[in-house]
């Protein structure tokens, strides 16, 4: 813990491998560049895709109506889509979609289930267009294979705590192996941020912002944290349906499944026309009142999908799949299972609706040389519903196309050597570990997440007002000078904890002060001092950069150039909650 | 609870469990893979994609319940 164990020097260093940095690293190795993974987890095997196995992506093909695609994009955001990055993803996502699946191939790996020889394409309930199935797991695989075989040089079960900079450029980043202690300093001319978004763990545990931390340490700017996400979960279970989560149930639902009361009613005959049309969220509504009204528990049937549906099931949540069927010993295509999916809650979790690092067209932020792609960055394309598909397509398309822009910067750049200011930065972060393993007393970090999520939860941005949001506001403060500093870490694993809670509090500070700068209601933030949406005065997105040790504010017009936004003061809201 | 256990009748030690976990739950002592932080399970089950002889024994409940808050 005294000292930099290893020294690894490349052309590119990229954090984080699920698909927006797997891509990201794929993309890099195809224009000849020296690129170093590194991961949290086993290689490309955590974070959100990990868990995530199965599911449908946000594709724009050939063939389809791109007006469509854009309309949906920019109207169901309340219009806070980037439109640039929009036509980007009209005319690129088709070949990175080709490019993932040719990988797949490569390696003898089916990424993309076909359906009549044809990529399989879905209509989820709210959507205007047709995502198509992915079988990450598949995905995973072959970026596994690919890496390994590459010449790029891979770590994991590091945590990249720390960025360097010097002068506004990016020089590297600092990590700790949470196995053996051993700390690790990597020196790139340029750095992927795919560190995905942040969640208090209620159901990714470790997924918790550390790249919207760092970059925000050196920085960078940032945007978009006032997008209001809040998802209903349940209280007791980690996710409530077979599939891994009630979203992809309604994927499920959207190739024939059905969720059916104890009376072996199909809960669609009790959902008002409303509830249908809010996808995932409105099924969330009708499973409580099944519950609440004394028709639960609810059941999942896929007894009577076609056998191709039930195997394409299988395959894109087969770890699902095989819990279940050893926790009830039951085959779920043959046999309903209960849903347990008892007393919800409402978490604040956000992913693709999440702001994040900001970036131009070519994946740079504003600090140079540190680029960031899928979750970590923003804008992304998304919709005003997690988990239909969009920020699985803005993770392939980010990630697979920003090799270009790495190597056209690195061609520039020569390696920084190991300088003053580096060592300065790396001997505090060295101290920062040991101060935390070294107290005698404290706080775990177990506890300090707890007191964090009892903060965050009841902050409802759905009713909120600004006496409420500063109460808020208050309390991760407090949270942040008070408790924080108490932490206490019993060992390595403890530490990447540790760090992890305090990366969560900072976001959510990010998050609570946007959402107060905005004197309006929009997407996910509904503001009873504040209750319309105001076209006139707040057609801009928010953003921020750390500037003498206080986080300062400033807005900036959203472009409206391919679809224009009505100027309005009390514009209907598109999005539903 | 999230994950209950390794059973040990079926558990060969490969450590393929401790290997893939994305929140390090395994550890390994003397050859011999156990379940060190089962506070920290996410109930992902890519342990039990892995493992051999379906030995890890996961459900689907939370290692802590979630405060309670209605949607108004």
């Amino acid at each position: 813990m005294d000292e930099i164990k290893h020294v690894v020097t490349g052309d590119v260093l990229i954090i984080g491998s699920g698909l927006a940095g797997s891509m990201a690293a794929i993309s890099c190795l195809e224009y000849g560049q020296k690129v170093i993974v590194v991961n949290k987890g086993k290689m490309c095997w955590s974070g959100s895709t990990a868990v995530c196995g199965g599911n449908d992506i946000a594709v724009c093909f050939p063939e389809d109506d791109s007006a469509l695609w854009l309309k949906a994009f920019v109207e169901s955001s309340d219009y806070t889509a980037d439109q640039n990055w929009i036509e980007i993803f009209l005319k690129e996502s088709y070949t990175q979609l080709l490019k993932l699946e040719t990988l797949g191939e490569k390696h003898g790996l089916e990424i993309f289930p076909k359906q009549n020889g044809a990529f399989w394409r879905i209509n989820r309930a709210i959507n205007p267009f047709r995502t198509v199935l992915c079988n990450l797991y598949s995905a995973l695989e072959a970026f596994s294979k690919e890496l390994k075989v590459s010449n790029a040089v891979l770590y994991e079960r590091i945590m990249i705590t720390k960025l360097l900079e010097e002068g506004g450029k990016i020089t590297g980043a600092i990590g700790i192996h949470y196995r053996t202690g051993e700390v690790y300093l990597f020196q790139a001319k340029a750095v992927v941020l795919a560190t995905g978004c942040c969640t208090y763990k209620a159901d990714l545990f470790d997924v918790c912002g550390e790249g919207y931390t760092m970059a925000y340490e050196i920085g960078a700017k940032m945007m978009s944290f006032d997008r209001g996400g809040a998802i209903m979960r349940p209280k007791d279970v980690m996710r409530g349906g077979l599939l891994c989560s009630s979203a992809s149930s309604s994927m499920a639902n959207a190739l024939g499944s059905k969720l059916v009361n104890r009376e072996g009613v199909d809960i669609k005959e009790h959902m008002t026309e409303e509830e249908k049309k809010l996808g995932r969220v409105g099924q969330d509504r009708a499973i409580q009142r099944e519950i609440e009204q004394g028709r639960g528990p609810i059941y999942e049937d896929f007894i009577n999908l076609p056998d191709n549906v039930k195997t394409v099931l299988s395959q894109l949540r087969c770890a699902a799949v095989k819990r279940v069927q050893l926790e009830y010993g039951k085959n779920p295509f043959t046999e309903t299972i209960p849903m347990e999916h008892i007393e919800q809650t409402i978490t604040p979790d956000q992913s693709n609706r999440m702001g994040g690092v900001w970036i131009d067209c070519t994946g740079q932020t504003s600090i140079e040389g540190l680029f960031a792609v899928g979750d970590a960055s923003c804008p992304k394309i998304s919709f005003q519903h997690p988990y239909n598909g969009s920020d699985l397509g803005w993770a392939l398309l980010s990630g697979g196309r920003v090799g270009k822009y790495v190597a056209q910067y690195c061609a520039d750049m020569t390696m920084n050597s190991q300088n003053d200011l580096n060592d300065i930065q790396v001997r505090q972060e060295l101290a920062r570990y040991r101060a935390l393993l070294e107290k005698k007393d404290g706080v775990k970090p177990d506890e300090l997440k707890e007191m964090l999520i009892q903060i965050m939860i009841p902050y409802d941005i759905h009713h909120c007002n600004e006496k409420a949001m500063v109460q808020c506001l208050d309390k991760i403060y407090n949270f942040i000078q008070q408790d924080l500093p108490r932490a206490k870490a019993e060992n390595l694993h403890e530490l990447r904890e540790t760090l992890e809670v305090y990366s969560m509090a900072h976001v959510a500070v990010m998050i609570v002060s946007s959402e107060l700068y905005r004197k309006e209601s929009r997407v996910g933030v509904r503001r009873e001092d504040y209750p319309f949406m105001d076209n006139l005065h707040w057609k801009k997105w928010i953003g921020f950069v750390k500037h003498e040790n206080q986080m300062c504010f400033f807005t900036e017009s959203i472009p409206e150039n391919l679809y224009e936004i009505p100027d309005e003061v009390n514009t209907p809201f598109v999005t539903r909650l | 609870m999230s994950i209950k256990g390794i059973d040990k009748t079926l558990c060969v030690n490969c450590g393929q469990c401790y290997d893939i976990c994305p929140n390090d739950v395994f550890a390994i002592a003397e050859g011999k893979v156990f379940v060190k932080y089962p506070e920290d399970c996410q109930s992902c089950a890519l342990c039990l994609l892995v493992c051999p002889r379906e030995a890890c024994k996961i459900d689907n409940m939370r290692p802590t319940a979630l405060p309670a808050r209605s949607r108004t």
